[in-house]
């Protein structure tokens, strides 16, 4: 593949690989210091979640689109497990912390978040750029 | 009665072991799929972990005798692959021409695939109701008969 069309296609979902992984670093630092201070998910984590999850539906749009534009990922069904994953992960996270209202609920949503930077890692490599 | 196995740290196993049960399904099934004559061994053992990550899942959520029977004897299969498969995959990399779960003790996957089951173990084992234990349920109202 040439350089300069490598380059278009990264440079977009570069900027939002990068949010996404620091919103969801920062969620996970938030859920698991609630966790440490027993305390069960609440309002900043819900805050958190809604914008790591926006976070992943730009992220995973962008991709989509530079897909589109004639950049396909290597591994097509692998990037739509990865891509799914990471838009319902965040959501599925807070659904399940609110069902276990204890520290143990942050941690769950804490978790989640530590796994959305590998998703956004591993949908990076599949599509090569 | 029995303490429940499905709420607290519990809730937390069964919440990681669906998500490695369905990423571990999920990566098996495509590679099956895929390229099955690459590396049958390494996606026969990565299927064989996904079924135990399900199977795992559904003892711990069930929290019956049953189920907890059934997720302990899924941890202590699972922990005696990641380690079987974890020093064949480095002592003997050849047999391995593509990674599963458990290749190098499950460094692909952050390790967790040797922690869990541990963990796993040591959960269903506690003795005694965890000493951080907390109200189950937001406190429902009270019956005012009671009073």
């Amino acid at each position: 593949m040439g350089a300069a069309s490598a380059d278009t296609v990264a440079r977009m979902p570069a900027v939002l690989s990068t949010a996404t992984t620091v919103v969801a670093l920062l969620l996970a630092a938030v859920a698991l210091l609630a966790a440490a201070l027993n305390r069960a998910p609440d309002r900043v984590q819900l805050i958190g979640t809604v914008v790591v999850s926006i976070a992943a539906v730009l992220l995973v749009g962008a991709a989509v689109a530079s897909w589109i534009g004639g950049h396909s990922p290597r591994e097509t069904t692998t990037f739509l497990g990865y891509a799914l994953t990471m838009l319902l992960l965040p959501a599925g996270a807070w659904i399940v912390g609110r069902m276990e209202p204890t520290r143990f609920g942050s941690v769950i949503i804490g978790v989640a978040a530590l796994i959305v930077p590998v998703l956004v890692l591993r949908i990076g490599q599949v599509f090569g750029a | 009665m029995p303490r429940p196995v499905n709420t607290g740290l519990g809730r937390v196993l069964v919440f990681v072991y669906g998500l490695f049960a369905v990423a571990a399904t999920c990566r098996a099934g495509v590679q099956i799929i895929m390229k099955f004559g690459e590396a049958p061994v390494s996606y026969l053992l990565s299927a064989l972990a996904a079924v135990l990550y399900i199977v795992a899942t559904v003892g711990l959520v069930r929290g019956d005798a049953g189920g907890r029977r059934l997720a302990q004897a899924c941890f202590t299969v699972e922990l005696i692959g990641v380690l079987a498969v974890g020093t064949l995959s480095v002592l003997q990399p050849q047999d391995f021409p593509d990674a599963t779960v458990w290749s190098g003790f499950g460094e692909g996957y952050g390790y967790l695939p040797l922690v869990l089951p541990v963990l796993g173990l040591i959960w269903l084992r506690r003795p005694s109701p965890a000493p951080v234990a907390v109200p189950e349920r937001p406190a429902a109202p009270e019956q005012p008969a009671a009073r």
